[in-house]
């Protein structure tokens, strides 16, 4: 062969390798993603209209939201909990010194309205399902739903911040939602039972204590009108779910967190070995794989073992005090080291409190029926009953029982700072601190937000 | 990609005789046959350079008009037998002018070459591009493996600090192996990628860290796969001409490399390298006494206002814990840290006959590192070879596998980690309970434990390969096309037994596999001709195709039947993820280079980029750039009137470059998996679509001088550049009521601006005794120009990216002084609202150099040679956040241990000092004394560090030449022997939060493991 002909066939070779390759290769720029799929065929059928439900349930989950920082948050501007670890934002729920900087406040504002927002996206893409790939009565259970879960976080939203926008459709832009200002706290909580009563008419009549059905509403709705204020209606709807007694029973400490999904439960959001509780993490020692960055403070360890208050609920702490370390105290709630304890958000022990307050509190009180719903609480726990009390010490007293009963749930904070006794009883002075601040970053990212007095 | 490989099948149908036919130059082999055959007389002789006198190696005699050749020897010598005399030998060497001598006598001859200016001087390539050598109008800086090889380093990238002008080179930790913050002229993007794009002998390698499991802020570098000892050159290209044919990678600067190769003709050489050596602190933290400790936590109780009676440290008969000065102290920080050893050997052969020469390198290093349980070691082979099948037609390949098995723990910011174990910890409590069990407090493990039972790896695979094929059309005209791989494959693995904090309750294991693929294919045509002598025209064409493939899996096990069992298919409770993703790039570029008279020239570079990650309408984007040089050198008045000048060149650029170094599907609207509930699958919108994201575009433009004078003696170039970014793929955070906290899109403008300045001496140059001297010094300002929103990065929100300041900004409480009367800490009260609120938080400084620079002498004298490279940074700040956390005054008690800087606090009036009471409670003003993101932190970090010192003898020639030896050589290298620095930490240079997206916190010291004071001892031979 000569050489101008090995010239030739390199030359042809390359050149038709080199045309070959740039039109094979035109494809290379139409890559879709592998785990992943479009908004648009997110939520076709009833299979993918569930999972989206579930990924609103998992929002819930979130470690800024019930997976411990919002639930921290509150008990440990509660005071009964105090910041002992290492990471010190945590500290200004202690002292009520939060500012809109805060790393805390931010996160479970943002959680919150992540979970708002799959509820939301749940509720317009399910809803616009024919009922061909849906039927109806798939349909409304996921709808309803999806409306409890927008209901609480709008709940909870309400009851932390005061002051926060509505939001009622899915985001599909990041501007959807420019010029939605904040409402009041009423008008939030009011919206909350709008959609709780829409739930209630969407909703199976069965009994889930891990998802939301009718008594799951039910239940919110008797807090949401206790934080109303209208005490007929916390009374009406508490008293729905205390007489379901084979469902929802009053479970002795401290077999009710031992286990999971006891009778004690309405709603406990449920975790597993792979889809933790990150709330373990915080309260345990590092000798049991935690990080204590929270500890349970003297009083409230005096309290629980005071067999007069506390009774069998002094199982939630313990004394591991040593020589050099003294006063070490370590809450048990969530004691779990493989990190699957449930996060409590309605329990029937409440249901008692509340009608007990609300009868308490009604316009003709009833101080009896209050008296017996309080102490069927106190008696659980076998602390002895109370009797013969006036309404206002009756009413000191449910709140008594509230701290005990709630210690390291997301409850004594908002209790006071809604019966507006935060300052009597854990001496914040400045009313504007009872609601936290509209956090920093977002203000700058939200022109529509104003921020609450006094930060 | 297939039709590349079927042509290569190809060639081999050509039978080989034809091939070797055609081969013009004959291998020595066959000449030996020849000359074995049909000799008579011997001729010697030996082949000196014209101009230093020394041997020429490899040069190839011929006889001219007969049959007969042959090359030079290591000495320059040659033999050959001829039938008759007289005779005409032709001789010839690259790099040289062919000389033909006629030989008349049989004795032997010393025949000396002249340099070919005009070849050396011709063309010269980088990269893509091909220009006279001395007309390049780009800003690059070359630097040769000699300047890097005597630094201690797993990786060449940290070798790179102070050594080119414009990059910015920090070790974020001392732990060997771990990631190098590398910035080049600063950074032009804040979420996209800043890295520059590394370029291995044309392989476009990946050069993020594979790394999935945290340990604790820190990451490994891939880099580092790379072994330092197979690289010849690194060729730092900085301006837009230089960068723009690298299009939509190009804007945050290329760094090319290129390793060893086999020359044509020449000896095979044998080179080994055998290194040993040691690593220890030079610097550690000083941590107050337990007793200290004691009189801080007393001090605060009593100055909170409670009573000074029940203060904890009071004597056991008052029920307390016994007085300060009666408290023990433990030191955990001796336990962790040790002088490391370390070991290194390179073995590398390399020669070539006339049509093929080749390298083959192996090597092994293993580093440990000076805190206990981690540790390098990395196993390397490489092989390149060039063929030349016949005039037309070459081909070759580079190809490096390298296997790293790292030993981890976790450091920085990591509780549960070894380092705060050790260092953060209070020295106030025992290391072991009173029954002997590890003891531990807050939220931290037990050191001894740690280190006891320490069991997490990382196995890197990594082989990166190129093929090519090359094809000469024309004298001037190539074809070139090549195809790459660059295979990573990253496995780590983690036990956390029942013995650590982490393992609770009895064993949690992670096994997790990352493995990321890319290849890419490339065609390049190159033209260049000479008319007229005076005109010299280049021209190339190319096209490259690039896909990326990504894929990881992590398992993950809990609940172990002992500590014995640490497989993941023993543990009773196992979970898994996975992740995939793809990208693709498809280019188109070209550019061509102009010069006139050797004295003018210009160039013009176009590449066209089309990413997969960008929305539809927007996948194209254009990168042009254009470039002029002045060799005013050249001009007759300075070589008539200034005959000190031997090159004076004035050169500028302009273009335009891009970044698409983002998530690879960030413009679609996605719902993920895994947002399960129980058992319920689930499914969430994980980001929002952006259907108009499109490129980051980076304008630059670059003008600077280049001179050489006194025989070129004394060089220096300064070059002064302005890059402006505009689109900046930004995760912009938008309102929160929309249920995400951020979106990517095009917002935002930043500029970077700097001026960069070298100058070279060779001060002395005699026969004996050589000493030269290299200056750099580079400056950069960097600026967001536009953001319509300020946010922050990392927790607590300490760097914060605002309009008008630089990026790496630190946004703290501008701490005023300490009120001598209170004691109290006084901040700025930027609202003037006699609060400290958020909105009192300010920008206070940045992690950016003013200046950085590097001072480099060598020296040479007879078989010494000594060289030292002092590098320096100025104006960098450095939050020291172990003072964050280890001054607090009190407020974490005995959670936290304290440095002994907190004994300067103030104490009584009329105090002094710029630390505060302690004290755990708000101020009147709201702010906090101690625990408080407060400027008080914020040091300077700049220093002035001796990187390296080596001192090398080789043995005379004389001596081991009798030996078989070609060089020996044996050294002593010193690295970070001394640091001059007013930071108070154990290293300036030490950044917490690597493992940020994009690096985009710097300057954050927070329990890492400074950089070690290093000594090495080698030997070097060559045979």
């Amino acid at each position: 062969m000569k050489a101008n002909n090995i010239l030739k066939y390199s030359y042809k070779a390359f050149f038709i390798s080199a045309i070959l390759l740039l039109n094979s290769c035109s494809d290379i720029l139409d890559l879709n993603p592998q785990q992943s799929v479009s908004d648009a065929s997110a939520v076709v059928d009833k299979k993918s209209a569930e999972a989206a439900l579930a990924g609103a349930y998992d929002k819930l989950q979130a470690t800024s939201y019930y997976g411990s920082e919002f639930v921290a948050a509150a008990y440990l501007a509660g005071n009964d909990v105090k910041w002992s670890g290492s990471l010190n934002y945590y500290r200004a729920f202690n002292d009520h010194s939060y500012q809109s900087d805060n790393t805390s406040v931010g996160s479970v504002w943002y959680a919150i309205y992540a979970t708002l927002r799959a509820a939301n996206q749940v509720i317009d893409k399910t809803s616009a399902l024919s009922s061909t790939v849906l039927v109806v009565a798939d349909k409304n259970r996921i709808v309803g739903e999806a409306y409890f879960i927008r209901a609480l976080s709008l709940f909870d939203l309400g009851r932390t911040f005061g002051n926060v926008p509505i939001i009622t459709k899915g985001t599909i832009t990041a501007n959807d939602f420019d010029g939605v200002k904040q409402s009041t706290q009423a008008q939030v909580y009011a919206q909350v039972i709008t959609d709780l009563q829409t739930a209630l008419s969407l909703l199976p009549e069965t009994v889930n204590r891990g998802r939301a059905t009718k008594n799951t509403a039910r239940a919110l709705l008797s807090r949401v009108y206790l934080y109303s204020e209208n005490w007929e209606q916390a009374e009406a709807y508490a008293s729905l779910l205390i007489a379901k007694n084979t469902d929802y029973q009053l479970v002795d400490y401290p077999t009710f967190f031992q286990n999971k999904l006891s009778k004690e439960s309405i709603f406990e959001l449920q975790f597993s070995t792979s889809d933790k509780n990150a709330h373990y993490y915080q309260w345990l020692t590092s000798a049991k794989g935690g990080r204590h960055e929270w500890a349970p403070t003297e009083a409230i360890v005096t309290l629980l073992n005071d067999p007069t208050v506390g009774g069998t609920r002094k199982a939630l702490v313990k004394d591991e005090s040593t020589a050099t370390n003294p006063k070490f105290y370590v809450g048990y709630l969530y004691w779990r080291t493989t990190g699957d304890d449930p996060a409590y958000i309605l329990r029937i022990a409440e249901q008692y409190l509340i009608r007990a307050e609300a009868r308490a509190k009604k316009a003709t009180p009833d101080l009896v029926g209050a008296l017996s719903d309080l102490n069927a609480v106190r008696t659980r726990a076998t602390v002895a009953t109370l009797s013969g009390l006036s309404q206002s010490d009756l009413i000191l007293a449910i709140e008594k029982e509230n701290r005990v009963e709630f210690a390291f749930e997301a409850h004594y904070w908002f209790d006071l700072v809604r019966t507006k006794r935060a300052n009597a009883v854990l001496g914040v002075t400045d009313t504007r601190k009872w609601i936290f601040p509209i956090p920093y970053n977002d203000l700058q990212a939200d022109k529509d937000l104003v921020q609450n007095p006094s930060y | 990609m297939t039709k590349l490989l079927l042509f290569f099948g190809n060639y081999k149908k050509f039978p080989a005789h034809d091939v070797r036919k055609f081969g013009f130059i004959i291998s020595f082999a066959v000449l030996t046959t020849f000359s074995a055959i049909a000799q008579q007389i011997e001729i010697k002789g030996r082949i000196l350079d014209e101009n230093s006198k020394t041997s020429i190696i490899g040069a190839t005699i011929k006889l001219k008009g007969q049959k007969g050749a042959t090359v030079t020897d290591a000495n320059g010598n040659f033999k050959l037998n001829v039938k008759n005399i007289p005779l005409t030998l032709i001789v010839s060497s690259t790099g040289y002018k062919n000389q033909e001598i006629d030989v008349y006598e049989n004795e032997p001859t010393t025949i000396y070459l002249l340099e070919d200016i005009n070849l050396l001087n011709s063309v010269v390539v980088t990269g893509y591009v091909q220009t006279k050598k001395n007309a390049k109008s780009s800003s690059i800086t070359e630097i040769k493996s000699d300047q890097l090889k005597s630094i201690a380093g797993a990786s060449f990238s940290e070798q790179l600090q102070g050594q080119a002008p414009g990059l910015l080179v920090s070790n974020n930790s001392g732990t060997p192996g771990s990631s190098v913050f590398v910035r080049l002229r600063g950074t032009t993007s804040i979420n996209a990628g800043n890295d520059p794009l590394y370029v291995v002998d044309g392989v476009p390698i990946n050069g993020k860290t594979l790394q999935t499991i945290s340990i604790g802020g820190q990451t490994t570098s891939p880099i580092s796969d790379i072994n330092p000892a197979d690289i010849e050159s690194v060729e730092v290209l900085k301006d837009a001409n230089a960068t723009a044919v690298y299009g939509a990678r190009g804007a945050n600067g290329v760094i090319l490399i290129t390793t060893k190769r086999g020359v044509n003709n020449s000896k095979t050489k044998v080179s080994l390298d055998a290194q040993y050596g040691f690593a220890k602190a030079a610097k550690l933290w000083d941590l107050a006494s337990g007793p200290e400790h004691a009189q801080i936590l007393n001090e605060a109780w009593i100055n909170d206002g409670k009573p000074a009676s029940t203060r904890p440290y009071r004597p056991v008969s008052e029920g307390g814990l016994g007085n300060p000065e009666d408290q023990q102290t433990y030191d955990r920080q001796s336990l962790i840290f040790r002088t490391a050893a370390t070991q290194t050997y390179n073995l590398s052969v390399n020669g070539g006959d006339a049509k093929t020469s080749f390298y083959i390198g192996g090597g092994y290093t293993s580093q440990e590192a000076i805190v206990k349980t981690q540790d390098f070691k990395r196993y390397n082979f490489r092989f390149n070879l060039d063929h030349k099948i016949n005039k037309q037609f070459s081909v070759g390949t580079s190809n490096s596998v390298g296997y790293s098995i790292r030993s981890l723990s976790r450091t920085a910011n990591s509780p549960k980690g070894i380092l705060q174990a050790s260092v953060h910890n209070t020295t106030l409590q025992p290391i072991y309970n009173t029954d002997g069990s590890y003891a531990r407090y807050g939220i931290f493990d037990n050191v001894d434990a740690l280190i006891a039972n320490n069991n997490h790896h990382a196995y890197g695979l990594r082989s990166i390969n190129n093929l090519y094929g090359k094809l000469n059309i024309l004298e001037n005209l190539s074809f070139k096309s090549s195809i790459s791989t660059d295979l990573n494959n990253y496995h780590e693995k983690r036990y956390f037994n029942s013995q650590l904090s982490d393992g609770q309750p009895s064993g949690v294991a992670t096994d997790a596999t990352s493995i990321d693929q890319s290849w890419t294919a490339e065609q390049l045509l190159n033209y260049f001709t000479t008319i007229n002598d005076k005109h010299f025209l280049s021209v190339f064409l190319g096209n490259t195709v690039q896909k990326r493939n990504y894929q990881q899996q992590t398992i993950n096990g809990s609940s172990f039947p002992s500590d014995q069992f640490q497989t993941i298919s023993s543990a009773a409770i196992t979970s898994a993820t996975t992740s995939a993703s793809s990208s693709g790039l498809l280019s188109y570029f070209g550019g061509t280079n102009y010069s006139f008279d050797n004295k003018y020239s210009v160039d013009a570079n176009v590449r066209a980029d089309a990413s997969s990650r960008f929305g539809k309408a927007n996948q194209w984007a254009y990168f042009p750039s254009v470039g002029a040089a002045w060799r005013i050198g050249e001009e007759k008045f300075i070589k008539k009137n200034a005959k000190f000048i031997n090159e004076l060149k004035l050169k500028g650029s302009i273009g335009w470059t891009g970044n698409q170094d983002i998530d690879d599907f960030a413009s679609l609207g996605l719902w993920n998996g895994g947002a399960n509930y129980v058992d319920a699958a689930g499914i969430s919108n994980s980001q929002l679509s952006n259907p108009d994201l499109k490129w980051e575009t980076t304008r630059q433009w670059n003008i600077g001088l280049e001179a050489s004078l006194l025989k070129d003696r004394l060089s220096f170039e300064v070059n002064y550049y302005n890059k402006y970014t505009t689109d900046l793929l930004l995760n912009v955070p938008i309102a929160g009521k929309t249920g995400f906290s951020s979106t990517i899109q095009n917002i935002g403008e930043m500029s970077n601006k700097g001026f960069e300045f070298v100058i070279t001496s060779k001060n002395i140059k005699t026969k004996d005794f050589e000493w030269g001297t290299s200056f750099q010094i580079s400056q950069n300002k960097n600026l967001v120009e536009k953001l319509p929103i300020s946010f922050s990065q990392y927790s607590r929100d300490w760097v914060r990216l605002q309009e008008g300041s630089p990026m790496y900004s630190f946004w703290l409480y501008k701490q005023l002084s300490v009120d001598p009367q209170t004691g109290n800490a006084v901040y700025e009260d930027v609202t003037k609202d006699g609060k400290i609120t958020t909105d009192d938080r300010q920008i206070v400084g940045n992690a950016w150099p003013t200046f950085t620079g590097g001072l480099t002498n060598t020296a040479r004298y007879k078989g010494f040679d000594l060289s030292a490279l002092i590098y320096f940074s100025v104006g960098n700040k450095v939050f020291n956040m172990n003072r964050f956390f280890q001054e607090h005054g009190g407020v974490r008690g005995t959670n936290w241990g304290l440095l002994a800087s907190q004994m300067r606090r103030w104490q009584k009036p009329g105090d002094i000092t710029d630390i505060p009471r302690a004290s755990t409670v708000q101020n009147p003003d709201g702010s906090y004394n101690n625990d408080y993101q407060s400027s008080r932190f914020l040091e300077d970090g700049s220093f002035l560090r001796l990187r390296n010192v080596s001192l090398g003898y080789s043995i005379p020639k004389a001596l081991i030449s009798k030996l078989g030896l070609n060089k020996l050589r044996f050294y002593a290298n010193g690295t970070n022997l001394l640091t001059l620095t007013k930071y108070s930490g154990a290293d300036p240079e030490g950044n917490t939060a690597a493992d940020q997206t994009n690096g985009t916190v710097q300057g954050l010291d927070f329990a890492i493991p400074p950089q070690p004071r290093q000594i090495i001892f080698g030997v070097n031979v060559t045979f």
